[in-house]
């Protein structure tokens, strides 16, 4: 197991058909984000991605969505997903599990509690990412994949920040 | 001792210019765009005339484009400056002139000053 202190973290979040992904090194500096798709739902084949993320950017720290926090609603085959990788690289990095309440706190409430209003605060905060902001989602369409490298990208800042209040 | 980083921030550049690798390698007078793709994966080293062309296109220094090489080569030179330090010192005069000046250039390279002290 890597020491405590973060210095890279590399952040997931598995969607329908792949996996979004973002790296934060040092006090928040983006260093990569995308989507790596997997063609279909498919377990092994977005853990193989994870663990090729992992080769590629040596992380720290895995940040994952706390499938079992309060008010987290994922579907069984991510929840089985999150919890095979949260074993498999557990022994080679620190795997840090974000729950929705810290999820929240990385801005101020009434934005920052829902997922378009996450997406548009982090996109003013990471201004490269400002062209893969999907439009506001109505509630006739489904979620636009792009949501998913948002979603990484709060996962990884509440990881940070989390980090940096306990140092 | 400094955390490690990547080998290189090429891709972060450029995603943060949003520049494909296809004007990157425009940019760079490459005829395709294998060579930087080659560079952003770490498979590939470019020449030093292409680091220059890299530095004119993301206005970023070489050390901090290549921070991790950067990073391993600086290493391996105070290690072998220290080694050469201890070479000098072991000789019979040690204390003239020019061995002084070389001993003081090799402590400034295993000890660097700080750029926060050196700029005060």
């Amino acid at each position: 197991m890597r020491k405590e202190t973060a210095k890279r973290v590399l952040a997931v979040d598995p969607y329908s058909r792949g996996v979004g992904f973002v790296v934060l090194e040092g006090q928040g500096r983006l260093i990569d984000w995308g989507l790596r798709s997997t063609g279909k739902a498919d377990n092994a084949k977005a853990a193989r991605v994870i663990d090729k993320l992992i080769d590629r950017f040596r992380p720290d720290v895995l940040a994952l969505e706390d499938w079992d926090s309060a008010g987290a609603r994922r579907c069984k085959r991510v929840e089985r997903l999150l919890d095979r990788i949260a074993a498999k690289e557990g022994p080679r990095v620190l795997v840090r599990l974000i729950t929705r309440r810290q999820i929240c706190a990385i801005g101020p409430l009434p934005q920052t509690g829902t997922k378009d209003g996450r997406a548009c605060f982090l996109a003013e905060r990471f201004p490269e990412l400002q062209p893969f902001l999907p439009p506001p989602r109505k509630t006739w369409d489904p979620e636009d994949d792009r949501m998913s490298v948002f979603d990484a990208l709060s996962f990884a800042v509440a990881c940070s920040e989390t980090a940096r209040k306990t140092e | 001792m400094a955390h490690p980083r990547l080998q290189n921030y090429l891709r972060t550049h450029r995603r943060r210019h949003g520049l494909s690798q296809t004007e990157v390698a425009i940019l760079l007078g490459a005829a395709t765009d294998t060579k930087v793709s080659r560079y952003e994966n770490f498979t590939r080293m470019p020449v030093a005339l292409t680091v220059f062309a890299l530095e004119t296109v993301f206005n970023q220094p070489a050390s901090e484009l290549f921070a991790g090489k950067y990073q391993a080569v600086r290493l391996a030179v105070q290690e072998r400056a220290e080694r050469l330090a201890e070479r000098l010192s072991a000789r019979p005069a040690p204390h003239d002139k020019k061995t002084l000046r070389k001993l003081a250039l090799l402590r400034a390279i295993v000890e660097p000053i700080p750029i926060t002290a050196r700029r005060s």
